[in-house]
């Protein structure tokens, strides 16, 4: 088995007209990890996961996808794929569109199976028997992602999965694709949601115009933001502030902030704090969230863009 | 051989979701009753299962002429009108959405991010676009072998030649339609193509066919048309014309090569379809002519020769051979573009 799910390097994609879509992606996915593709619109991640399920032919693409290259068609026999704003056929029952799937696959499968599925994915009842046209954009994804697990695949892409579906839902695909995780299974999911990939990601990439401008797990990511929250009763009287600060902390209106994972300093205000008689409402640790990081690295990276511009 | 099943399984299904699908299925069978429903007696014709009867001394049980009417009535009327024309128009309009709807963003990606390459989705979807007029040819052709078996105790396997035919004839038209919508992904644009060229074809195949007469087949006839007065005088027979028809039908004729000749593999059908056990077949017979009365039998015997040399200048197999090789061109082209598109 490989290490990596994913491992491509250099692709770049360049369409008729000279737009360039991805200039030279890099990045590893591990086995049996929740992977998540970020980036503002028009930043590539279609592009990207199209090349990686053969829709789009790169310009260039170097590297493997579950240990074979980039594009090797039987190798597509152990990846599943719902694709963003899937159109499935509408005279297609879902209990159909499973077995479709399935044999453009190249796999039969048995009532059985597909029942299994279903229930997976909540659509058991009655509903699969009813042709796609009469579902809801919730059902027609509930149906996608049950035909993308028909194969028993080792990597599954999804395209905004979450996309029209309901809370109850959402919540219910995260606790399948934890599911998939814990057999084994190594999800590659392509969001918007970023409160959603931050629950469920063990590692992400963030794409800009192209490029990956972050990549990781999501915990290296966001250590260097650990911080300790300090909440108080009342103002702080200036001496305590002053010595406060002059530790390196920053000192707000009801609340110190001390930057780095390391509990020492933490003691250290505390007992400033104490000795002063303040009253101490709340102490909390928290790291940067994954809005702030992804916001953080989109500046950042459109800054470079525009101090190199200026070189 | 499983994905080309499972595409043509899931070919036949869209056909079965669609309306328009039931309603011509149902007039092919209501046609081919109403065929069935010809019959023979001692006394002569009746149609509606003996509801209507005509007498007739050359139409009745027995004669070779009943069989000859029974069946120029399915190659000269039924193939040509109903199967070579309104199936076909219908089976576009039903077929038109397959391939633009199949290359919708959302719809594709499912086939192409599975294993089987994208020749086999092409042709898979293709072929089972060609199942509709096959289900529409074939029903109907049994019903007119059953027929023809149980009238005459004639088992004409022959008949079987319409339905390859018909669905070749569709399939010059549709390869078409699948080009310009796999190319632009609009479905009227693609219905108004096919149209188009179809049209067209059928234009050059008449205009072929009135050049061949006028520089050709009447002068080696004996006559001399006027063309300021009007009508025509006799004179002595010559291979052709000597004014610009025979070029004019040359350009035609080259024409006529490169583009799809649906008229004429209708036609060739009844080169095909053999009447009796001696294998004569049906060419230079014509409905009209067993009808009424046949001009040609008036004339000298030179002139039928002439008449079945002019019916017969065109092979059966370069007919069929060009066309194919103009629908490999065209659906191959459309499959370039489907293999190469970053959809």
């Amino acid at each position: 088995m490989a290490e990596y799910a994913v491992d491509i390097a250099g692709v770049e994609k360049t369409y008729r007209g000279g737009v360039r879509a991805l200039q030279g992606i890099s990045l590893r996915v591990p086995e049996g990890s929740i992977f998540g593709l970020l980036g503002p619109n028009g930043a590539g991640k279609s592009t990207l996961v199209k090349i990686l399920t053969t829709i789009i032919r790169p310009t260039r693409c170097g590297g493997s996808l579950l240990g074979s290259p980039v594009g090797h068609k039987p190798t597509l026999r152990k990846v599943g794929y719902l694709p963003e704003h899937a159109r499935f056929p509408a005279y297609l029952t879902g209990r159909q569109v499973i077995g479709y799937s399935a044999g453009l696959a190249g796999f039969r499968v048995n009532a059985a199976e597909v029942d299994g599925l279903l229930e997976l994915v909540g659509m058991a009842g009655g509903a699969e028997k009813r042709t796609i046209k009469t579902y809801s954009k919730g059902m027609v994804q509930r149906i996608g992602l049950a035909q993308a697990l028909v194969n028993s695949p080792r990597l599954v892409i999804l395209d905004e999965p979450t996309d029209g579906v309901d809370p109850e839902g959402r919540y219910h695909m995260r606790r399948i694709l934890q599911k998939l995780r814990s057999d084994g299974v190594t999800v590659f999911v392509n969001s918007h949601l970023l409160g959603e990939l931050e629950t469920l990601c063990d590692s992400i990439a963030i794409l800009k115009e192209g490029e990956v401008v972050r990549q990781g797990a999501l915990s290296d990511l966001t250590s260097g933001s650990l911080r300790f929250e300090v909440v108080f009763e009342g103002v702080l009287p200036d001496e305590v502030a002053s010595q406060i600060q002059s530790y390196g902390h920053s000192v707000g209106e009801g609340g110190i902030t001390i930057h780095g994972g390391d509990p020492s300093p933490l003691q250290e205000v505390l007992d400033v704090l104490r000795a002063a008689g303040v009253v101490i409402l709340e102490v909390s640790k928290s790291r940067q969230s994954l809005e702030e990081l992804f916001m953080e690295s989109i500046v950042e990276a459109k800054g470079s863009r525009e101090g190199g511009g200026r070189i | 051989m499983r994905v080309l099943g499972v595409l043509l399984l899931d070919s036949f299904r869209m056909l079965r979701a669609k309306r328009l699908f039931w309603i011509v299925l149902i007039l092919s069978v209501l046609i081919g009753l109403v065929y069935a429903s010809i019959g023979f007696d001692g006394a002569g014709v009746s149609v509606l299962f003996g509801l209507i009867a005509f007498e007739s001394e050359l139409f009745r049980m027995g004669t070779e002429a009943s069989k000859e009417l029974y069946l120029l009535l399915f190659t000269n009327v039924i193939v040509p009108y109903w199967l070579g024309l309104f199936s076909i128009v219908l089976g576009l309009i039903s077929c038109a959405s397959i391939f633009p709807e199949f290359i919708q963003k959302g719809s594709i990606d499912l086939a192409l991010s599975k294993p089987p390459a994208r020749v086999i989705l092409f042709l898979g979807k293709y072929l089972g676009s060609l199942l509709f007029v096959l289900m529409q040819v074939l029903p109907f052709t049994l019903i007119v072998y059953m027929s023809l078996g149980l009238r005459f105790g004639d088992w004409n396997m022959s008949l079987f030649w319409a339905v390859p035919l018909v669905v070749l004839s569709f399939s010059f038209v549709y390869a078409v339609h699948v080009l310009i919508s796999v190319w632009s992904g609009s479905t009227i644009l693609g219905l108004f193509a096919a149209l188009l060229v179809w049209g067209g074809s059928v234009l050059v195949e008449w205009a072929e066919e009135i050049t061949y007469d006028i520089a050709y087949l009447i002068p080696q006839i004996g006559y001399e048309l006027d063309w300021k007065e009007g009508g025509h005088e006799e004179v002595e027979p010559r291979e052709s014309s000597e004014d610009f028809m025979v070029p004019l039908h040359g350009v035609l004729d080259s024409t006529r090569l490169a583009l799809p000749k649906t008229r004429a593999v209708g036609a060739q059908m009844r080169s095909l379809i053999v009447v009796n056990e001696s294998g004569g077949g049906l060419v230079g017979k014509s409905l009209l002519a067993l009808l009424f009365e046949d001009p040609l039998e008036e004339a000298p015997a030179y002139h039928a020769e002439v008449e079945r040399k002019a019916d017969q200048r065109h092979g059966v197999w370069k007919d069929l051979g060009s066309s194919l090789l103009y629908e490999l061109a065209v659906a191959g082209l459309a499959l370039v573009i489907f293999v190469r598109r970053d959809f």
